[in-house]
């Protein structure tokens, strides 16, 4: 059994000894240029704990510093080596591709909450005038129903216009210093920002410090900070890539 | 690499984070016990999806200014009976609001 943990931008026999999951030995199967990193192990491993993801997860990070690494998926696993070179046979168009836009960079991750519930009542207490103005007119069922629904309409749709003015002000300050950026907005009502940066290795002091400058001067936000990370969310694979030799 | 993750707010992210996983089973739920509710689930998702987007667009066109006090109406009493059938629909099958999503993987949630 295979199991397999990533992908490197070398295809010569590791350098020092590495655990993997089950204390198995960490190797390389070269592959062209490049090589899949991997444990054979004696049996399936079945279940998902925190204690293998960790392992697998350390087996991945203790390589970054050295390769350009493009991690796998937890629990990929093939019956044979022949197996687990079919993967590169498969994939090895989109693996060099991936390592010519990766190399030597890593990701950071930004998550920002801000209080969602008192930004909607702020914007309530903005609106109240205007929505008195543009009320409907009439007092039935059905148009109070719609009263309120209309109002909770511009408060969400003024949320919504807050939230992108914040994010934008945020990301301005990381996007110059990111080759590439993945934000996800408002993933609840007060998960502002999610947001992926690909930094090169030498401008990760410089990423750090904006974000320490950039944490001291807006107070009033919740950050959490993460990284340097392998490029789990900037991996790009064809749907149905050519098999090659 | 010397990996950090700093917050100044840990409750408040593992809060935020727990929302998250427990707002979205990650499949529907179809086995011979309570392969009704699975399904009424998925289908009110949509209906819920449609009530929504006709929700939104009705407010677009009463904020137009573009219709009579009789549309205006109108449209009240259908949204509002829409949103009542939707209420009862979700406590015969013992749904909850935040049932009424689906997770679309690299695309997000539906709503």
């Amino acid at each position: 059994m295979i199991y397999c943990y990533c992908i490197i931008d070398s295809n010569r026999p590791l350098v020092g000894k590495i655990a993997g999951l089950e204390e198995a030995p960490v190797y390389n199967i070269p592959y062209h240029e490049m090589g899949l990193i991997v444990s054979s192990l004696k049996e399936e491993i079945k279940g998902i704990t925190e204690d293998r993801v960790l392992i697998h997860e350390r087996v991945v990070e203790s390589l970054m510093g050295n390769y350009t690494v493009l991690p796998i998926r937890f629990h990929t696993v093939f019956q044979n080596r022949e197996g687990a070179l079919s993967l590169m046979r498969k994939y090895c168009s989109d693996f060099k591709n991936n390592f010519l836009r990766l190399r030597n960079k890593v990701e950071y991750g930004i998550r920002v909450i801000w209080s969602g519930d008192l930004v909607k009542e702020g914007i309530a207490r903005k609106l109240e005038e205007e929505t008195e103005q543009l009320s409907i007119p009439g007092n039935t069922p059905a148009k109070n129903f719609l009263k309120d629904k209309l109002k909770e309409y511009r408060i969400n749709t003024k949320f919504k216009e807050e939230a992108e003015e914040n994010i934008a002000l945020i990301d301005n300050h990381f996007q110059n210093l990111a080759a590439e950026k993945k934000l996800e907005k408002l993933k609840s009502n007060d998960l502002l920002l999610s947001a992926c940066y690909l930094v090169e290795k030498n401008r990760q002091s410089q990423f750090k410090k904006t974000f320490e400058k950039f944490k001291n001067t807006h107070t009033q936000l919740k950050y959490l900070f993460s990284g340097p990370w392998p490029p789990y969310n900037f991996i790009e694979l064809t749907p149905d890539p050519i098999h090659r030799d | 690499m010397n990996k950090q993750i700093t917050t100044d707010s840990p409750e408040a992210f593992m809060e935020e984070l727990e929302k998250l996983q427990n707002a979205l089973p990650s499949r529907i739920e179809a086995n011979p016990e309570n392969v009704e509710r699975g399904l009424a689930k998925l289908v009110l998702t949509l209906v819920e999806l449609i009530r929504k987007l006709l929700e939104k667009q009705a407010m677009r066109r009463v904020t137009g200014g573009s219709l009579t006090d009789e549309e205006i109406e109108r449209i009240g009493q259908t949204l509002m009976k829409l949103e009542d059938k939707m209420k009862e629909l979700k406590i015969v099958f013992g749904l909850e609001d935040e049932d009424l999503n689906i997770n679309l993987g690299p695309l997000g949630d539906l709503m």
